[in-house]
């Protein structure tokens, strides 16, 4: 234990180096490098803009095509729903009102309730449209079963709906003519009430 | 009601004609060439129903049109059923955000349908934005009286008391 020499420890030889106070400024591109990159970036953003833009601006038109296309289509089956149910309602009236005396079917008493000599079009309102009709339940398309009635116009039995198919086409051609078919009412799917 | 007399509301016959029995989904896939198909009769119908506002009038303009969308129906069934089914399968499994706006999923096989509609029925699909644009039609219909059989202005008019 005598032989050990103790040493103070001291700085290296020279002493350590001054430390920094000086503010070091952080390393980064030149104003120019900075422009350029963001040039770059904005007219690559750009480009692909523009190009996506076009085509997906194609696709907007497009739909909307398909949709203005279809709507003679569905604006014909429309206009024929709402007469169908209108002449229903003027049915299912008189067969209500029957044996009230003095009342005439579309009228009150026989007062029309509007003034229409010449039997313009009015669009029917809501609550004289949905007068006979429940709102969601017995609509012919959505209801779940269906009556078959027979000659005395009983219900004769029920059928289910069928299920929804993928794509349905029609199997036959139908025949249509000029005027009014007869024909045309057996061609139905679904028999026909007795209106 | 206020629909009443046997004048103002259609029969039952005539409002009675076999329906377009197809899905939203197949419908929209074969739109545009259907509505080019039955370009003569759409326009016909439209220039009706928008001139007199009153779906009684167009009910003929309005079956020509169902009857044309049925012959293309069933002419397409007979020879393009393949890539119409194809191209309708593809439809709806685009989700309906994108559909909305594009068929990025399913240009293939609308080009093939619209090949086969080419092939079959010598009728070019028509261009982007044909049916957006305003379609003139000559008519022979004559042109509807827009009074309607209202007296005119300077009639005199005298209301009976109830009418």
């Amino acid at each position: 234990m005598a032989n050990i020499k103790y040493r103070q420890e001291m700085p290296r030889p020279g002493g350590y180096s001054e430390p920094m106070w000086q503010k070091v400024p952080r390393k980064n591109f030149s104003g120019y490098r900075w422009f350029a990159f963001g040039t770059a970036v904005m007219g690559g953003a750009i480009y692909f803009h523009l190009r996506n833009f076009a085509a997906e601006n194609m696709g907007q038109v497009h739909a909307m095509d398909m949709i203005a296309a279809l709507e003679p289509f569905l604006t014909a089956e429309k206009d024929r729903m709402i007469l169908k149910q209108l002449v229903k309602n003027r049915e299912e009236e008189a067969e209500l009102m029957k044996d009230v005396p003095g009342w005439t079917v579309g009228t009150y008493y026989g007062k029309p309730v509007y003034r229409n000599p010449n039997k313009r079009w009015v669009i029917p309102s809501g609550i004289e449209f949905y007068a006979h009709r429940d709102l969601f339940g017995s609509n012919e398309s959505i209801r779940k079963r269906i009556p078959i009635y027979d000659e005395a116009g009983n219900v004769e039995k029920w059928l289910r709906k069928p299920h929804r198919k993928h794509t349905v086409l029609m199997d036959e051609s139908p025949e249509y003519g000029d005027s009014p078919v007869k024909d045309m009412v057996d061609i139905q799917v679904y028999p026909k009430a007795p209106y | 009601m206020a629909a009443h007399g046997d004048e103002y509301l259609p029969t039952w016959e005539e409002v009675t004609v076999p329906e377009l029995k197809v899905t939203s989904i197949a419908l929209r896939a074969i739109a545009t060439q259907m509505g080019k198909y039955c370009d003569e009769p759409s326009k016909e119908f439209m220039l009706c129903r928008t001139e007199t506002g009153d779906p009684r009038k167009c009910l003929k303009a309005g079956r020509d049109v169902t009857r044309c969308g049925h012959e293309f129906l069933i002419k397409v069934k007979e020879r393009c059923a393949n890539q119409f089914q194809e191209y309708t399968d593809c439809l709806d499994y685009v989700p309906h955000r994108q559909l909305k706006f594009s068929f990025f999923g399913c240009k293939k096989l609308m080009k093939a349908f619209d090949q086969c509609i080419l092939e079959n029925f010598n009728q070019t699909a028509p261009e982007v934005g044909y049916f957006s644009r305003v379609r003139v039609q000559s008519t022979s219909q004559p042109r509807p009286d827009p009074l309607q059989g209202q007296p005119k202005p300077s009639e005199e008019i005298r209301l009976e008391p109830g009418e």
